[in-house]
């Protein structure tokens, strides 16, 4: 070999390192170089117009002590975040199974659960205005068809996050719905047959081998669905724009009118990394529970 | 020196002196930013060309960004950027606060020599300057559907501010117009408000009502100075009270949420929904093509007293940046587009009042934009009397922190409409304690 060229595995993580460097780039570009300048803007008060003032934590102090909103966008979040989550991934979870059987038709049925997904949330939202409208949306309607009491949805701060929760839940199922199929399908056949050799019913074969066998595909939705619910804003901007009395003003939201309605930037900038912390906590802690319920095929068990 | 550079520096020399000595052969280029629907920016690029075929040293770009909250999110950016436009309209409740920031050309002088506008509608800072007038003037009238009133046999709303009905009067003929699915109205027996037909008077509830009861209350959300906090004086409460009572005591108002809430005048007077809507002169329209279209015999009416008899105005400004490197041509740009000659087009359809006091007492430039079919006989004492002599500058143009203290009034009052708490519960309890430190800037 000679001492002029670079041995073959430098050579190979100078060209894998050259191959990934646009994404690497784009990381740092777009993402963590924005990141680094949000939590400088976080520590000053700049409202856009005039150079922003040095002010330490301040922003940070102000949102957890004297904020009129924080506090309660929290709450109207998480309230949203556990909702949506636990709704999407049950919701699909019982659909995929449906979609799973060999039924007539199966193929128009998976376009038919799917194609929420493409609907832009712009449109979606106000389509489902006209569904929540109290007088003639089409919900009261067959809530009075069947002489069940008529609901405010939207209109009542009791009812708006759940009403926004039943709209995301149906648009956002597509894809956690694709994906949930994919694992049922491959759970192995032998494993079902066993079951029913030893005479279990469907129940048995759920509990005892489906949902273990998915587990690792429930733990991937639920965790991108938490963070995607996180970052509601289009339903509630469209719908509600975070009424009434401020039972819809999601953070993110609330970030949005502080930043950019408000002129308020180093509030909006010291929000976004709450909300980042919070998020990563959040996640952190599924991960740390998946060890008990997550099984992946191979390990000891 | 090659022979080429000495070809292109004499030909600049040349240059250099037929500019000079034709003066400003270079137009000034000014960019205008505006907000609008595919017909403003239609409408807006005319304009625009209008102003250049008059003055054609200038060449303006008209640029539109979405709607006005879009608007608003793109002029901040741009601002981050340190590239504004030169002139555009702006955002009604961020004005001051950019003026403050020293965003925008102090146009006190300017508004000085011009000929006077409307004193409601010029946007003022604390220290004084005026940043920006209303291109035009808005202010809040009665509609009504004709025909209900016909077949209640009850007379039309006064459209003269001397026979202005009562609050009592305004509420007593609500009641008469209101009716159920039955056919009864409040005053009878039996009468069921969770399924009215037709409603008495549709009142709203965002800012601009409210306010205006509240100074007709001789309240207000400030002093009209705008120094000092009046939301929770007994004339501020009693007016929002009595609004909230329309809708929870004398069920003549639509409730938020419980009923359908109407989506526009026009519609509601035309489907019978409700006889009486108190909305803005914008809606002349809208109201003025559903007559045309849809045969709607409708009329127009000053609002009930309180205390006083009292409307407000509204209406989006133009402003000129700090930033332009062509101050002449932006003001020049801007005294066009506040001359209501060039708004004559928006005037005469009735979506706009003049910014000029002059446009409503002289006969013969009342004629211009009034003088025609869209504009009902009661036009002038209903609305160009009526705006003139008895309109108030609402806290907009004047308090900086208007709009971060509505965030919460909005919210709150909110239970207010619903009849779930007392306006002097929700003001004392839950607002004053959040929005005077925002008042006081803290």
């Amino acid at each position: 070999m000679k001492r002029r060229h670079l041995r073959a595995d430098a050579l190979e993580a100078v060209s894998g390192y050259l191959f990934a460097s646009p994404v690497i780039l784009g990381l740092l570009v777009w993402v963590i170089a924005p990141m680094i300048g949000v939590l400088l803007i976080s520590l000053t008060d700049w409202n856009v117009l005039t150079t922003p003032a040095w002010v330490g934590i301040k922003n940070y102090v102000k949102l957890f002590t004297t904020d009129l909103y924080f506090w309660n966008t929290l709450k109207v979040t998480c309230y949203y975040v556990v909702l949506n989550t636990v709704g999407i991934t049950l919701y699909s979870l019982v659909v995929a199974m449906l979609l799973n059987q060999n039924i007539r038709g199966r193929g128009i049925y998976r376009t038919f659960f799917y194609l929420p997904s493409i609907v832009p949330i712009v449109a979606s939202s106000a389509l489902w205005l006209w569904l929540f409208n109290p007088e003639f949306g089409l919900f009261n309607m067959m809530l009075q068809a069947v002489h069940l009491p008529r609901s405010l949805w939207l209109q009542s701060p009791a009812t708006v996050v759940p009403s926004i929760a039943l709209m995301s839940i149906w648009q956002g199922a597509g894809n956690t719905i694709v994906i949930f199929l994919a694992a049922l399908q491959g759970v192995p056949r032998q494993l079902l047959e066993a079951v029913e050799i030893d005479g279990g019913n469907w129940w048995h074969r759920f509990r005892a081998i489906t949902l273990p066998m998915i587990s690792p595909v429930t733990f991937f939705n639920v965790i991108t669905g938490l963070i995607a619910s996180f970052t509601i804003f289009t339903q509630s901007y469209v719908m509600t724009t975070g009424g009434p009395n401020n039972a819809s003003l999601f953070y993110v939201l609330l970030l949005y009118r502080e930043g950019f309605q408000r002129n308020n930037l180093g509030g909006a900038a010291a929000l976004s990394w709450v909300l980042i912390v919070i998020v990563s906590l959040l996640s952190v802690l599924v991960f740390g529970t998946s060890r008990r319920w997550v099984y992946y095929e191979g390990e000891q068990g | 020196m090659s022979k080429g550079v000495r070809y292109v520096a004499a030909f600049a020399m040349l240059f250099l002196l037929v500019t000079a000595a034709t003066g400003a052969a270079a137009p000034a280029n000014i960019q205008y930013a505006y907000w609008g629907d595919q017909n403003e920016e239609t409408s807006t690029l005319a304009l625009l060309k209008a102003f250049m075929d008059k003055n054609p040293g200038i060449q303006v770009d008209g640029v539109r960004f979405g709607t006005n909250t879009e608007f608003n999110d793109k002029i901040t950016t741009l601002a981050a950027a340190g590239t504004l436009p030169d002139v555009s309209v702006f955002y009604e409740p961020n004005v001051l606060t950019w003026g403050m920031a020293g965003k925008f050309v102090d146009l006190t002088d300017f508004y000085r020599k011009g000929p006077a506008k409307l004193d409601a509608i010029k946007f003022i800072t604390p220290d004084g300057k005026i940043v920006g007038v209303s291109v035009a003037n808005e202010v809040q009238v009665i509609w009504y559907n004709k025909k209900i009133f016909d077949d209640a046999h009850l007379p039309y709303p006064p459209a003269e501010a001397s026979k202005a009905w009562t609050w009592d009067q305004f509420v007593a003929v609500s009641k008469k117009l209101t009716r159920d699915a039955n056919g009864k109205t409040p005053n009878d027996a039996g009468f069921d408000p969770a399924n009215i037909r037709t409603f008495g008077a549709w009142v709203q509830q965002w800012w601009m009502p409210w306010l205006t009861f509240a100074a007709a209350n001789g309240g207000g959300l400030t002093t009209p100075d705008g120094k000092k906090l009046i939301l929770d004086s007994p004339a501020t409460i009693d007016a929002i009270q009595k609004m909230a009572d329309l809708i929870n005591v004398h069920h003549v108002s639509p409730t938020p949420g419980t009923q359908q809430i109407p989506t526009a005048a026009a519609t509601a007077l035309l489907s019978g929904q409700v006889a009486m809507a108190m909305d803005g002169t914008w809606d002349l329209l809208s109201i003025g093509t559903t007559k045309d279209q849809q045969g709607l015999d409708f009329g127009i009416g000053v609002l009930p007293k309180m205390k006083t008899l009292a409307t407000t105005s509204v209406g989006t400004p133009e402003v000129v940046y700090k930033s332009t490197k062509n101050l002449d041509a932006s003001l020049t740009l801007l005294r066009f587009l506040m001359d209501p000659n060039s708004s004559l087009p928006l005037l005469q359809n009735g979506i706009w009042l003049p910014n000029e006091k002059q446009w409503y007492t002289d006969k013969a430039l009342l004629d211009r934009w009034i003088g025609n079919p869209r504009h009902p006989p009661e036009y002038k004492t209903a609305v160009v009397d009526f705006a003139l002599n008895y309109s108030h500058q609402l806290p907009l143009y004047i308090v900086p922190t208007f709009a971060k203290m509505d965030d919460v009034i909005e919210a709150a009052l909110g239970q207010v409409w619903l009849g779930q708490k007392s306006a002097n519960d929700v003001i004392k309890n839950e607002i004053m304690p959040k929005i005077t430190p925002i008042f006081q800037g803290k």
